[in-house]
This record gives structure tokens, C-alpha cells and sequence, in this order.
């Protein structure tokens, strides 16, 4: 029993590390990616930020629109 | 994960995005929230009144904590249902007294609830090692706090669930000892007649020390419901909060009555007054009384179930508290940040992890509780000041309720003299922890007026779109 019960301590301590450092993972991810002011909630409980995208995604959608061909100029139609 | 986060945020009616916190809880979750915090008084800290007014004392505070519990849910239901906002109390003090009677209720709930979550992982750590004293009880308390902590980051709709059903498992046990213990059948296991007779030595159980006995006896009834009116935090969280709200509140508070009542009859009837006003698990005890094993593996599960759900829902509750102050700079904007997956007030819940283990670290439980009740009774003693004001500003008709509760003023009439009634009690038996708390609630209060307050933006502190108030 005594045994067991130590196994199951350090398992114990185990869970404690996984939890802490899944928890300061995100933390730190979020808080990296994201601006503060976006993140903040405002007195109403609502943020209104269409800008709430991802910083990756804006890349892919800036890349996207820089590799769309200019349109050619408007030469009057016949 | 990225397109996660960014799809997590709704379109608003404008076609913006929010973000805000996800409204997605319903009557259920607040039943679960409101009984999984308070169950746990159930299977310990009630049995005291037995100490101070013997077996009839106990049923005394038992009741007249459940009027008292009855006017803070009446009161709760109407106001929250109508200020539907985080931060509950605070929320409410807010709009009807004024900015430093919500910071103090702000407080008030954080203290409240994240001391009952540092009781509730040392007792988690005692039941460990009261299973051998090879368990340390430190790991065990450490873990309980970091599990629930991620349960509650990842999501109010899971952390909720899960409450729902360790505390519905919590309560069946209740049930189950009441019947394994063949109530049908007094004097077989149920020894009613017996312990409450007249001892040899001349001491009546029933009530030892008289009247006397029965208002001290007050100061551990509350053990019986605290923690209910934590269902108000959830009220910016509700799908629907006018039909949440009231239904959860009033459904968990009869769901403690009934439990209250089973509790005390099977405690008193199964363990002598005396072991049982000592009991530091009095049901788990009553369960050893029965002689039947399998009861006493249901009570431990239960026990155990009570202590985590109640842990659970207090970081849930003081983490919106934490979070609606820093939303209104009460302390700083940084707390009222939204996860944007989550969508929970994730910097209020990691921030109160640290002074969770650090209470849960000194094993301090008479203390940290004492404090923790100190800070929940100084709460309901305003709760009545802010109904009767909330009937003045805005009469019947004036603005959209929720919820309407019966009987104004009476319900808060009524709480208020049960509070004195109840902080002379708690002053005969900790008059140093009272006087304590009240110094630093005074101390942190002229700090607030002094300091923090230049700092608040108090354009954007009142948010209810409602008319100008009677007499403004």
C-alpha cells in the first residue's frame, strides 16, 4: 500500500506539472499572438473588433491578395 | 487552431465580431453551479451546531439558515435576472449603491469563493491521506487546484457539466444513506430515540446548553447553503438569463433544503452528539455507524465528489468576479481579458491560482474558512439595502425584470435581522477573525477611494440600457 501510495504521489506531482505547463503554454501563446486590446472585454461584455483574425491568417489573406494578377486597365468599351 | 479562434468570435447583429463571453449555460448549469458549491457543507462543517446547540439547535440553524438562504435566492433571482452581467453582486451594487459598495461586494465574492476553493483542496489532501499515511497531502491538494483550473479555462460549458454531474452524484449518496440506512425502520440502524434521550449524567442532546446554545449554534448553520448566490455569476453566460437564472437558483435551493434536512436527520440519528459536533466527516461517520461497507465506499466517493464540485464552481465564480472588476478598472484592465477560443475570463483564473495554493499550501482550513464565511455574510448584509434600493430607483413597471419575487420588502427584512442575528453569533466565537476581516475590508476600501478610483473610467461604468432613475 505504502508503495502504491507513493507511486501515486509522484503520478500526482506528475498531473500538477502537465496541467501547469499546458496552462502557461496557452497563456503565453495567446498572449503573444493576439494585442491586448483586442483580448480585453469592454464594459458591455462585448468586444466589436472585426479584426479579431489570427495574424497567420492575415498573412494568407494579405499573400492571397498580392498574388491576384493586377486587372488590366480600362480602355473603354466598344 | 487559428481558424478556431477567429471562427470563435460571432457575428453580432451589426455583422462585427465579438467577443465576449459564450452564452451557452442553461438551468441545469446553474444547479449545478449553485449546489455543487454549497453541497460540500453537507458532508462536513454542519455537525459543529451540534457541538454548540445540541441535535434541536442544529435543526434550528439548519431552517432558519434556510429562511435566510430563501431571501438571499428571492432577492438574487429578481435583481440578477435584470442586471444580467458578470460579477453577479458586484454587478448589481454597481448600479444601485454605487462604486465602492461594489468594489467591496467585488471582494467580498473573490474571498469568498477562493478561500472555500483552498478549504476545499486541503480537505481533498486530508481525504488522501486519511486513506494511508503514505499519501502526501500537497500533491493532492496542488492537483485538484490545476485540474479544475484547466477544466474552468477550457470552457464554462464543460466545467459546468462536469459539476452538474459529480454534484448530482454527490447528492444521491445523501439519498442513498438515508436508505441504506432503513429509515422505514427506526431502531434497527437509525438510533433517533436513543441519542436524543437524556444521558445518565443529566445532559439533554436535544439541547445542551439552551437558547444560548441555539444562537451560537447560527454562525455553522450557514455552512448548510453557502455559496448559493453564486449562481448570479453566471448571468452573462446564460442562453436565457430571465429563465436560467430563477429556475437553477430556486430549484438548487430546494435541492439543499431537502438535502439539509436528510443530513441532519441521518447525522443525529446514526452518531452520538458529542462525536458528531467533533466529526471532521460527519457523514462519512454516520456511513462507519451503519456497519454496512458498501455505504461507507459511497459516503468516501461522496464526500470526495462534494469537495471537488464545490472547488470547481468556486474558481468559476471568482473568476468572473475578478474578471467584472478588472472589465471596469476596479483593478487592472488586464483581467478582463477573453480567451478567444474559449471565450472565458482567463487571466481572472489564472491570476487567483496562485493565491489559491498559497492557502491550500498553509492548511489552515478553520481560518481560511472563517474568512471565507466572514466575507459571504458581509455580503448578504448588504444584498437587502441593494433590493429595497432596486424597488425605489426602478418601481414595478419601470424597466423589464426577469424575475419578480414575492412578499417586498419582507424577504429582505428579513435578511437583514438573520444576519445580525447571525454576526453576533459568529462574534461569541471569532470575534478576532471578524474584527480582522473587517480592518482589511476598511484598509483595502480607503485604497479604492484614495487611489484606484482616479483611474476608473466612470463614464463607462454604468451599462444597463434602462430610463433615468426615480428621483435623478
Amino acid at each position: 500500500m505504502d508503495t502504491a501510495a507513493q507511486v501515486l504521489n509522484w503520478v500526482a506531482w506528475l498531473g500538477v506539472a502537465v496541467f501547469a505547463v499546458w496552462l502557461i503554454w496557452d497563456a503565453a501563446r495567446v498572449e503573444s499572438t493576439y494585442d491586448n486590446e483586442l483580448l480585453v472585454s469592454s464594459v458591455e461584455g462585448l468586444i466589436e473588433q472585426e479584426i479579431l483574425i489570427h495574424p497567420d491568417e492575415m498573412k494568407a489573406l494579405e499573400k492571397e491578395m498580392a498574388a491576384e494578377p493586377d486587372s488590366e486597365p480600362d480602355k473603354g468599351g466598344d | 487552431m487559428a481558424t478556431q479562434e477567429a471562427a470563435a468570435a460571432p457575428q453580432a447583429a451589426g455583422g462585427a465580431r465579438r467577443l465576449s463571453l459564450l452564452r451557452v449555460l442553461g438551468p441545469m448549469h446553474v444547479w449545478a453551479l449553485g449546489v455543487g458549491i454549497v453541497l460540500v457543507g453537507e458532508f462536513m462543517g454542519w455537525n459543529f451546531t451540534v457541538a454548540k446547540g445540541g441535535v434541536f439547535g442544529a435543526l434550528v440553524a439548519c431552517w432558519f439558515a434556510g429562511i435566510l438562504y430563501s431571501c438571499v435566492a428571492m432577492i438574487d433571482s429578481e435583481v440578477s435576472s435584470t442586471v444580467a452581467s458578470a460579477g453577479g453582486q458586484y454587478a448589481q451594487m454597481k448600479h444601485m449603491i454605487g462604486p465602492l459598495a461594489a468594489f467591496n461586494m467585488g471582494l467580498f465574492l473573490i474571498f469568498e469563493y477562493t478561500m472555500l476553493a483552498a478549504a476545499d483542496s486541503i480537505v481533498i489532501g486530508a481525504i488522501m491521506s486519511s486513506l494511508s499515511p503514505a499519501f502526501t497531502p500537497l500533491p493532492w491538494v496542488l492537483l485538484t487546484i490545476l485540474f479544475l483550473t484547466w477544466l474552468n479555462y477550457r470552457g464554462v460549458h464543460l466545467s459546468l457539466t462536469f459539476n452538474f454531474v459529480i454534484t448530482a452524484i454527490a447528492f444521491l449518496t445523501i439519498i442513498i444513506l438515508l436508505f441504506g440506512g432503513e429509515f422505514w425502520n427506526p431502531g434497527k440502524i437509525f438510533q433517533t430515540s436513543e441519542l436524543f434521550a437524556v444521558q445518565p449524567d443529566g445532559v439533554d442532546p436535544k439541547a445542551p446548553y439552551g437558547w444560548l446554545g441555539f444562537l451560537a449554534a447560527l454562525q455553522f448553520g450557514i455552512w448548510y447553503y453557502l455559496g448559493i448566490e453564486g449562481t448570479c455569476q453566471t448571468a452573462e453566460e446564460c442562453r436565457s438569463v430571465p429563465r436560467a437564472l430563477p429556475i437553477g437558483t430556486m430549484s438548487g435551493l430546494i435541492t439543499l433544503l431537502i438535502a439539509a434536512t436528510i443530513t441532519w436527520f441521518v447525522g443525529t440519528s446514526l452518531v452520538d452528539w458529542v462525536t458528531l459536533g467533533e466529526s471532521a466527516f460527519p457523514l462519512y461517520d454516520a456511513a462507519l455507524n451503519t456497519g454496512r461497507q458498501w455505504l461507507v465506499v459511497i459516503l468516501f466517493i461522496g464526500t470526495f465528489l462534494s469537495c471537488l464540485a464545490s472547488a470547481n464552481g468556486c474558481i468559476n465564480d471568482a473568476s468572473r468576479a475578478w474578471f467584472a472588476m478588472g472589465r471596469d478598472q476596479f483593478v487592472p484592465r488586464f483581467f478582463g481579458g477573453v480567451h478567444p477560443r474559449y471565450r472565458t475570463p482567463y487571466r481572472a483564473i489564472l491570476f487567483l491560482v496562485p493565491i489559491m495554493m498559497g492557502f491550500g499550501y498553509t492548511g489552515l482550513l478553520d481560518q481560511v474558512i472563517t474568512f471565507s464565511i466572514i466575507s459571504g455574510l458581509l455580503m448578504y448584509a448588504i444584498m437587502p439595502i441593494n433590493m429595497i434600493r432596486f424597488r425605489r430607483l426602478y418601481p414595478m413597471g419601470s424597466i423589464p425584470r426577469g424575475y419578480v419575487h414575492p412578499f417586498h420588502p419582507a424577504p429582505s427584512i428579513v435578511l437583514l435581522l438573520f444576519c445580525i442575528a447571525t454576526f453576533i453569533a459568529i462574534y461569541f466565537g471569532y470575534w478576532k477573525n471578524l474584527i480582522a476581516a473587517m480592518a482589511f475590508y476598511i484598509i483595502v476600501s480607503l485604497w479604492f477611494v484614495f487611489r484606484r478610483y482616479k483611474m476608473v473610467d466612470r463614464s463607462r461604468l454604468y451599462t444597463m440600457p434602462w430610463p433615468r432613475p426615480k428621483g435623478y
